[in-house]
């Protein structure tokens, strides 16, 4: 494959993720959950050794199944054992995933022949090596897997989004009245959850566990800065996404780094140019 | 034991403990000021700063990585304080703000050295999932005068930790610096998640902030004894996952540790006393049980009051007219029976015997006197007080039984539909 050609899907790849990571973020940040995104994203560690383990092939399909049934299964568990009053949501979360990814380090250790889990993977993923996962059909070569799951989400996720737009803004703005207008909120938040699973365990083999959680509410809440409506929201969360990539993959060349981290470093500048430039724009209306 | 003897064993064992006691304690005052993930943030902050000490003075001196570490987790905290005052980014936007921020430079550095090949490197990623056996007698002595100095501070202040962690505004109301405390608050967590990376990892390290604190939580609802007990917890839950590492092949002790407080919590979620699942499961199943019995004996008394004699009714009938199926009737009926409150006089009819007509005295009149309360007192219509009633009676004592009486003008002898309530019986 030529230099070119390399570069191409890295890049690609890499935009794809930002768009996935910053549509599903637009909606988590907005519905105040977005520490649950780190909980869902270590979760697919275990998912992965599980499948491995229990069904003893590498085979995509099964890994993919394994990894969003347990990272759907962390954000339902950190639900599961908040009390009201004594455990809040967010220990729920801590407790939740910890004791998941806990459980993932230990089978993948202990397994080590069977496993065999780069540990660098699950920190910044193999974003470099996505073109040479190439899927082939019919005989003929399609291009990285990788790029083709996430397309197929981004789509996904695109279709859910236009035609059940009311119901996930009201879920996300008002459960209260959309409960009381026979809109179930479990029912979207559900939706929601399984969108983010699938998004973090595609996304996983390019960018890892930790870094996907950059891209999920970076980017999403870099818009919220500029914009107060929902589709614009989700725009400029898709425009920041973009310009996290182009940054981060050029910084990364030139400083020799993990592509991944670049991004999301670059994606956190970015944050952070915002918010002080709205800043001193509110300070100077206020002073005039 | 034979592995004793091994000098590292026994600083990972003791380290162990002693880490579970500090992050227990002080995440005990994080869990209730409702800052459980704030540990996750600062932990994952502490990456950036390793390898920036290193990358500056080349030296592997653990004071010097983990002096960088403390650094950029006092800043990462400081930034999410920021984040979270001076901006509209929400709060739990700004832990996964600055966790991800902070890793990502954090990663990137690592990146960086990794490329340019530097022998020495090697090591800090064990940061990342803790390398147990690297724990050596000067990182044990930091861990013990940490602990030590904690443990002291907390149990010389502890009416004022109590007082600032429940309510920080009436705290600063009396003159106690909040922001002080704050301060030490998140130099304590930060030293002591820093001291900790070497044995449990930066991402797994926040678990013995949250878990040990959270289980103790369901099992007590004093302050004290959630503090004592986080600790007690933590502690036992490092013994166990450095001794569980040393017996099981291959096994990682720090997330072996963080495994051991997990099933402490499971089963202080499921058996705790108070706030567990299953005693309040039992708990309402007994409820439940009990207020259908309660019902039988009832619609039995009324039948026998309206014919003015005791009269046996057939099962089907009492389920009938307390609306719940046949089956779950005749098993509270066996049980009223094996108790000798109701008897079976042939063709699975039952009445009343004298224990079962007392419980179903009492059950009336308790029904009588809140419907006579509800009408005199609170001046709700008589239509609408037997509802009411038929919830309350099975939740009625003696003592509130006297003080309804006493409430009421004059004893009453009739209910607002006009029946007798019953007299109360001498036991």
């Amino acid at each position: 494959m030529s230099q070119f050609w390399l570069e191409f899907w890295v890049v690609i790849t890499a935009v794809l993720v930002g768009l996935n990571a910053s549509t599903v973020g637009s909606f988590l940040v907005l519905q105040r959950n977005a520490m649950l995104a780190d909980a869902m994203s270590h979760a697919v560690l275990l998912g992965l050794v599980l499948a491995v383990l229990f069904v003893g092939s590498r085979e995509p399909t099964f890994l993919f199944v394994g990894a969003t049934a347990v990272s759907l299964l962390t954000a339902y568990l950190a639900l599961a054992v908040q009390r009201r009053g004594l455990i809040r949501e967010d220990a729920g979360i801590g407790i939740s995933f910890t004791s998941l990814f806990a459980l993932g380090v230990f089978l993948a250790a202990i397994f080590s022949r069977e496993v065999d889990i780069d540990p660098d993977c699950i920190l910044y993923g193999e974003i470099i090596f996505i073109p040479f996962d190439r899927v082939e059909w019919l005989g003929v070569e399609l291009g990285p897997r990788a790029f083709w799951s996430l397309l197929l989400t981004f789509v996904v996720s695109l279709m859910v989004i236009l035609f059940c737009y009311r119901q996930l803004k009201l879920t996300c703005f008002d459960p209260l009245f959309s409960q009381s207008i026979g809109v179930s909120v479990e029912w979207w938040k559900f939706v929601l959850l399984l969108l983010t699973a699938v998004v973090v365990v595609v996304s996983f083999r390019a960018v890892g566990a930790i870094l996907i959680l950059g891209l999920i509410v970076l980017p999403a809440n870099t818009a919220l800065q500029l914009s107060r409506t929902l589709p614009g929201t989700i725009f400029w969360s898709w425009a920041f996404a973009l310009i996290a990539v182009a940054l981060g993959y050029l910084g990364a060349g030139l400083a020799d780094a993990s592509v991944s981290a670049s991004i999301v470093l670059a994606s956190a500048l970015v944050f952070a140019a915002v918010l002080i430039f709205r800043g001193a724009i509110a300070q100077r209306a206020s002073r005039s | 034991m034979s592995f004793l003897t091994e000098p590292n064993v026994v600083w990972v064992l003791s380290g162990s403990a002693l880490i579970g006691v500090l992050l227990g304690v002080l995440g005990s005052f994080l869990l209730l000021r409702r800052e459980a993930l704030l540990g996750d943030a600062i932990a994952h902050a502490a990456l950036p700063g390793v390898v920036l000490a290193f990358m500056i003075t080349a030296s592997r001196h653990p004071f010097v990585l983990m002096g960088g570490a403390l650094v950029t987790c006092l800043l990462g905290n400081w930034s999410v304080s920021l984040l979270r005052r001076w901006s509209s980014v929400r709060s739990d936007s700004a832990l996964a703000i600055v966790l991800a921020s902070f890793f990502a430079a954090g990663i990137f550095l690592l990146t960086i050295l990794q490329g340019l090949g530097s022998a020495q490197q090697s090591g800090l990623d064990q940061l990342l999932f803790g390398q147990a056996a690297g724990l050596k007698r000067s990182d044990f002595q930091f861990i013990l005068f940490l602990t030590i100095a904690t443990l002291l501070i907390t149990v010389l202040v502890f009416e004022r930790l109590k007082v600032i962690t429940f309510d920080s505004s009436f705290a600063a109301s009396i003159g106690l610096s909040v922001f002080s405390f704050e301060l030490f608050l998140s130099l304590l967590v930060g030293l002591a998640l820093v001291l900790s990376l070497q044995l449990v990892g930066i991402i797994l390290v926040a678990a013995m902030l949250i878990i040990p604190p959270a289980s103790a939580r369901l099992l007590t609802d004093r302050f004290s004894r959630l503090v004592a007990g986080a600790g007690l917890i933590g502690g036992a839950a490092g013994v166990c996952g450095a001794l569980l590492s040393w017996f099981i092949t291959d096994a990682p002790t720090g997330p072996l540790i963080v495994l051991s407080a997990s099933t402490a919590f499971l089963a202080a979620f499921l058996l705790s006393p108070r706030h567990g699942t299953l005693p309040a499961f039992l708990r309402r199943r007994r409820l439940k049980r009990n207020i259908r019995e309660e019902n039988i004996l009832r619609a039995l008394y009324l039948q026998a009051e309206e014919e003015d004699r005791r009269r046996a009714l057939p099962l089907s009938l009492i389920a009938a007219r307390i609306g719940l199926p046949l089956r779950s009737v005749q098993r509270a009926a066996d049980d009223l029976k094996s108790r000798g409150e109701i008897v079976d006089s042939g063709f699975h009819e039952y009445e009343l015997t004298e224990t079962g007509e007392r419980r179903a005295k009492e059950i009336t009149r308790y029904h009588r006197l809140w419907e006579t309360y509800l009408l005199q007192e609170a001046a709700i219509p008589p239509s609408h007080v037997h509802a009411d009633a038929e919830d309350i009676e099975h939740f009625l004592t003696p003592e509130l039984e006297m003080e309804l009486v006493r409430r009421l003008p004059r004893e009453p002898e009739r209910d607002p539909h006009g029946k007798v309530i019953p007299e109360k019986e001498d036991s």
